[in-house]
């Protein structure tokens, strides 16, 4: 892609700017600031990556794993303010599912132990376990919330607190799953993955980009379920103090 | 425990009746439940009934059935009629004292109301700001010796 045509690309943040402006969305502001952040932080990777992948040391690809990680920490950790300890429950959790899938695809040598796909990889399990962990976290909150009497219901019967959690905990599980399954259902028919496009308008081989394709989304299965669950299983002791009583309600922080 | 609000699960008094068994991986029997219902004072016809339509009173009923068929030896109840009208009121106080003495059972009974205290009661402990501060027989209401107490019990909360 030449520079002019990547300028031209601007186009693309033009319309939706005019439109906020034209309907009085007041998104203006934020779109700009959306355009240069992820602008000046895609270069940055870029350079980084490059560097990375020209050294193929194992030490900078364990410091770009641990920078994903933590920026993947950082950004769901809002969102799950009510639970105790959450920090070190996602942290558990990102770190559990890199080592397991790496230890899959590098083990059973279905990818090279290369940077380029090591990074790769990681980037796509960690920004969707990310996202899955928010939906998660999202749910999982309002659930406990919304059917607290029923919780303590279930503990004043002599119930133990993973009974008084389960529907609650399943039922989230399984809302932050949906999305995952479901999208992979119209894959192909409504929408090309952005991987294989990316590969596609590349000049890679379509068979080629399908079959790093089916690798990726069977991956994102493993991500949806195991983030989910793994997340899950570490968050409702922590609503239950050692009496097993119902820890308080605590106040929402989370934006 | 029978709660204050008496929460239900979504679902028939039996579903409501069954929960205590099925937590243990048990199976609550038709019989069972009827006579469970039976001892509380509802008809069989109310097993089937979507226990989210029944009165305070009715439920606070099942809420102490579904306690019952854990078969405690003790009964802790947390304000089972603040929300009720007078007379659900005395009916679940009638229910106690007949439960009471049917299956022996202990009752702890915490409640706000001193004449229901004084008319349900055989020992009282007294609680002010979270803290047990006087107890003994039920007379200890009328006649506590400790000065903070007596003028808790008068109303006076300064």
């Amino acid at each position: 892609m030449s520079t002019t045509a990547l300028f031209l690309t601007l186009i693309f943040v033009l319309i939706p700017l005019v439109l906020s402006k034209t309907l009085g969305l007041q998104l203006e502001k934020d779109t700009i600031v959306a355009t240069i952040r992820s602008t000046v932080q895609l270069v940055a990777v870029g350079f980084v990556l490059k560097f990375v992948f020209d050294s193929e040391s194992y030490m900078f690809i364990f410091l770009m794993v641990i920078l994903m990680i933590g920026a993947a920490v950082q950004n769901a950790r809002k969102k799950g303010q009510g639970i105790k300890g959450i920090t070190w429950k996602l942290i558990v959790t990102f770190v559990l599912l890199e080592v397991l899938t790496q230890s899959i695809l590098l083990g059973f040598k279905i990818v090279p132990a290369t940077a380029q796909y090591i990074i790769s990889l990681t980037g796509m399990v960690i920004g969707n376990s990310m996202v899955l962990a928010i939906l998660f976290l999202n749910r999982f909150v309002s659930e406990v919330e919304a059917h607290r009497s029923e919780s303590e219901l279930i503990l004043s019967l002599g119930g133990t607190p993973k009974q008084a959690i389960h529907k609650q905990l399943m039922r989230s599980i399984q809302a932050s799953m949906i999305p995952t399954i479901e999208s992979q259902k119209t894959i192909g028919l409504v929408q090309l993955p952005g991987m294989m496009s990316g590969q596609i308008i590349a000049g890679a081989d379509p068979l080629e980009a399908v079959q790093f394709q089916i690798l990726v989304i069977f991956l994102l299965l493993t991500t949806a379920a195991l983030t989910s669950v793994c997340l899950g299983l570490l968050s409702y002791p922590t609503l239950f103090n050692e009496r097993m009583q119902m820890n308080q309600r605590q106040q929402k922080h989370s934006k | 425990m029978v709660l204050q609000n008496s929460p239900m699960i979504a679902g028939s008094v039996y579903d409501n009746l069954a929960l205590p068994l099925r937590l243990q991986g048990k199976t609550l029997s038709k019989e069972k439940a009827l006579d469970i219902l039976d001892q509380v004072g509802l008809e069989g016809e109310y097993l089937e009934r979507d226990s989210q339509n029944l009165s305070g009173g009715q439920q606070q009923k099942v809420s102490i059935a579904r306690t019952l068929l854990n078969q405690s030896k003790i009964l802790l109840m947390d304000e089972i009629t603040s929300a009720l009208d007078p007379s659900s009121l005395n009916e679940v106080e009638d229910l106690i004292r007949k439960l009471h003495v049917q299956h022996a059972i202990t009752v702890i009974w915490i409640t706000h109301n001193l004449e229901q205290a004084k008319r349900m009661g055989q020992y009282a402990w007294i609680m002010v700001d979270g803290k047990l501060v006087d107890a003994g027989e039920i007379s200890v209401l009328d006649h506590s010796d400790i000065p903070s107490v007596h003028r808790f019990l008068k109303g006076d909360f300064s």
